[in-house]
């Protein structure tokens, strides 16, 4: 964009507001475009909100977060200033913000006040609405603002201060609409109301921030001048002015319905939402769903008997087989074994064995029997003896070697022929392990019923039903009124095309005067034109924040491949992310908190003003990695933007170890992002409530 | 004071190619005066009178008044 108005932050200063006792002297930010990051970091309770809060406070007048009632009672000035006021001092509480341009050229200085002043020694607190929470009665605040700008019609460098508080809001107003603060002060847990497209502020912000009511105004007042040029000119005045206010009266209900319309429509497609949600519940939860699970139940305990007695049946089966032929299956084992060993000592030629012959060999030799007789002079008997050891040997062991052989074979073969036990088995034991596998199914699947039914809660699905019943009755209610709107509109244009031809025909003839006729035509084309200019731009912005948006958030987003398109609500401004595959899962957070950062920027291409971003608590629920694919995007999805970011030292310098993952800070120091960084930090760290104890100080980073 | 760029491009491209320069140039007055008076506060009377002027010095401008007639 060649013609926007950068506007950053020069600095800030701080006294006295919430956690800043004392005068905090100048803090800049960083304008460096290229280093566009300014940090705060520092543990909880130190004063980051503070910090964001003081500069809402500043340019609105008002806190944009308050964490709980407990800060609200403490109120906007330093407890400890209040508590130490002594009768008849007097103390002030300022913030004060400079604000300039691309060119380094200041544009605008803010400085908003509460002066305090003790006049009594009364210590009841009571609440003041200036200070926004309780301070003693004896206090007295009065709140101050300034505010120096640069008059857009001159030249001078010189700002125009003013201290009127009505000049001064309406300026701020103007320059930084409360609607557009959604897009430079951000709240890092709130990003998700750029994706709801439910907050109005969202909707006019993006309308004021484009200037596109700058056409509506343009046009308001050409009408309302050319108008003029008519009723002063006509010969018939009365009929002239009261065609022109029937015109008006319609218009107004026309642009009525027409605001209406969005609105309405949101409210019904809430409404809807919401109902379809309840309807799903109750659907989920009800009593005839909940009958039906209870059936299931019951019906898988029955098929879990079923496969029990399957099982059990099969198991005898397999048992009665087994006995019925144990001997030939022992046998069979100790015959294959028996096969197998003989076979081996067949191989290492162990068979047939000597061992025993040898024995008796050798004490025939010794001439002696076994009996103990000496056969020394009985060869013959030695001889017989040795050749019956020969037979008996060869009989005994040979033979019937050959014979158990034999018989183990057939008994083997004899076995395996019978194929059909075999078989019968095999197929009771597959059986079996079917239905134990099915049994285990119908358990799981039992197990999840009743873990189903434990989440039901009968008194929670009535408040659904009742809850239901009142959404049904709003939904009839809003669809009526769109009815109602729609015919309203559609009658109001036909009038108004009727009464626009009347009143032409009144103007032509009851102007005479040519010169007033140019002026009302002239006027005439130019409201057409910027009617015009309006309807295609409003259409073109949305488009364009569309593309924009989408070509960022695929560039920027951790996981960015699982979205196919971005789309943009045209009445909202609602924006989702599509995702490329069929799965109804949810977007991350961090993947919400780059669409919105992604949508934030993608408006800045129809702005005129490139507004400062401060973003509080930027890293809130999303991951370390995703934190860091945001730290590494950042020069892309913020280019030529100066941003603050207010984060907690945790969220700012932890890394992963075991996932190998930098630091927040590493990775934007590696990036060289970081222009100025503050340490926000308080001495000592102690329990007493000293001074310092109420005191943060902005400790400049080395 | 800076005018949406984009404001003034639909402009022209509204009111075409072969419209006189002088007319473009009222719809940027207009404009920008507009933009000036949106951001800060200006009295109604001098808003009012500078829109008087606006029809007042260009309806008396032939180029513009003819190409409005064929136009409108």
């Amino acid at each position: 964009m060649s013609r926007q108005n950068v506007l950053r932050i020069k600095s800030i200063t701080i006294k006295n507001f919430r956690a800043y006792l004392g005068d905090s002297g100048p803090i800049l930010f960083s304008r460096d475009i290229n280093s566009p990051i300014t940090i705060f970091h520092g543990t909880n309770g130190l004063g980051k909100t503070s910090m964001f809060n003081a500069i809402h406070w500043g340019i609105y007048g008002e806190e944009k977060k308050s964490k709980d009632h407990k800060i609200k009672s403490e109120g906007l000035v330093n407890s400890y200033v209040v508590d130490t006021l002594e009768e008849g001092d007097n103390e002030e509480m300022f913030v004060k913000i400079q604000i300039e341009n691309q060119n380094n050229d200041l544009q605008y200085e803010i400085t908003r006040k509460i002066l305090l002043s003790k006049e009594g020694i009364g210590k009841e607190l009571v609440i003041n609405d200036t200070v926004g929470g309780k301070i003693p009665r004896s206090v007295v605040a009065n709140s101050e603002i300034t505010f120096a700008y640069k008059d857009p019609d001159s030249d001078d460098d010189e700002l125009i201060v003013t201290s009127n508080q009505f000049t001064v809001s309406a300026l701020l107003k103007k320059i930084f609409p409360k609607a557009t603060s959604n897009f430079f002060l951000l709240d890092g847990e709130l990003l998700d109301e750029f994706l709801n497209g439910n907050n109005v502020f969202v909707k006019k912000g993006i309308e004021d921030i484009s200037q596109l009511p700058l056409l509506q105004n343009c046009e308001k007042q050409i009408k309302s001048t050319s108008n003029k040029v008519g009723a002063s000119t006509t010969t018939n005045r009365t009929q002239y002015t009261l065609t022109q206010d029937r015109i008006a009266k319609r218009e107004t209900t026309k642009k009525q319905c027409e605001a209406n319309l969005p609105i309405v429509m949101n409210e019904i497609k809430e409404l809807d939402r919401s109902l379809q949600d309840g309807l799903k519940m109750i659907l989920k939860y009800d009593e005839e769903s909940v009958r039906k699970i209870q059936e299931q139940i019951e019906s898988n305990k029955i098929s879990l008997k079923i496969l029990e007695e399957n099982i059990r049946t099969n198991k005898k089966t397999v048992q009665r087989l087994v006995f019925d032929n144990l001997d030939k299956i022992v046998m069979k084992n100790a015959y294959q074994s028996a096969v197998t060993k003989y076979k081996q000592f067949q191989a290492e030629k162990k068979l047939p064995s000597k061992f025993s012959k040898d024995i008796l060999e050798q004490l025939l030799k010794e001439h002696e029997c076994v009996c103990g007789r000496n056969l020394n002079e009985d060869n013959e008997a030695v001889e017989k003896i040795q050749d019956m050891l020969s037979v008996s040997y060869d009989s005994t062991l040979g033979h019937s070697m050959n014979k158990i052989v034999d018989q183990t074979t057939d008994i083997v073969n004899d076995f395996e022929n019978d194929k059909e036990i075999v078989k019968e088995i095999e197929e009771c034991n597959e059986l079996i392990s079917k239905y134990r596998i099915k049994r285990q199914d119908l358990k799981n699947m039992n197990d999840d019923y009743e873990r189903e039914l434990d989440k039901v809660d009968s008194k929670k699905l009535e408040k659904i039903r009742e809850s239901n019943e009142k959404l049904s009755k709003k939904l009839k209610d809003a669809n009526n009124r769109k009815y109602e709107n729609d015919v309203i509109l559609d009658s109001v244009n036909e009038e108004l095309v009727k009464l626009n031809s009347e009143f032409d025909k009144i103007r032509r003839l009851t102007i005479k005067d040519e010169h007033a006729k140019n002026k009302i035509q002239l006027g005439e084309y130019v409201q057409k034109t910027l009617i015009k200019a309006y309807e295609q731009l409003r259409k073109e912005f949305v488009g364009i924040v569309k593309d924009k948006t989408e070509d960022l958030f695929m560039k920027t987003a951790p996981q960015a491949h699982v979205f196919q398109s971005i789309s943009i609500d045209e009445n909202t401004f609602a924006i989702e992310a599509n995702r490329s595959d069929d799965r109804d899962k949810e977007i991350s957070r961090g993947q919400a908190h780059v669409l919105g950062i992604s949508f934030i920027n993608a408006i800045r291409e129809i702005t005129t003003k490139n507004y400062f971003m401060i973003i509080d608590s930027p890293f809130n629920n999303v991951s370390q990695k995703e934190r860091i694919d945001i730290c590494n995007q950042i020069p892309t999805s913020h280019k030529n933007t100066q941003l603050t970011l207010l984060v907690t030292d945790a969220e700012y310098e932890a890394d992963i170890k075991k996932t190998n993952l930098p630091s927040v800070r590493s990775t934007l120091e590696k990036n060289n992002s970081i222009g100025c960084e503050y340490n926000l930090v308080q001495k000592p760290h102690a329990k007493i409530k000293s001074e310092e104890y109420f005191k943060t100080n902005v400790e400049e980073y080395n | 004071m800076v005018v949406n760029e984009k404001i003034l491009q639909k402009v022209k491209e509204l009111i075409g190619d072969s419209a006189p320069p002088e007319l473009y140039e009222v719809f940027e007055q207009i404009l920008e005066q507009q933009a000036k008076y949106d951001q800060m506060e200006k009295e109604p009377e001098t808003v009012k009178k500078f829109y008087q002027g606006i029809l007042e010095i260009n309806s008396k401008n032939e180029k513009i008044m003819n190409y409005v007639e064929k136009n409108v």
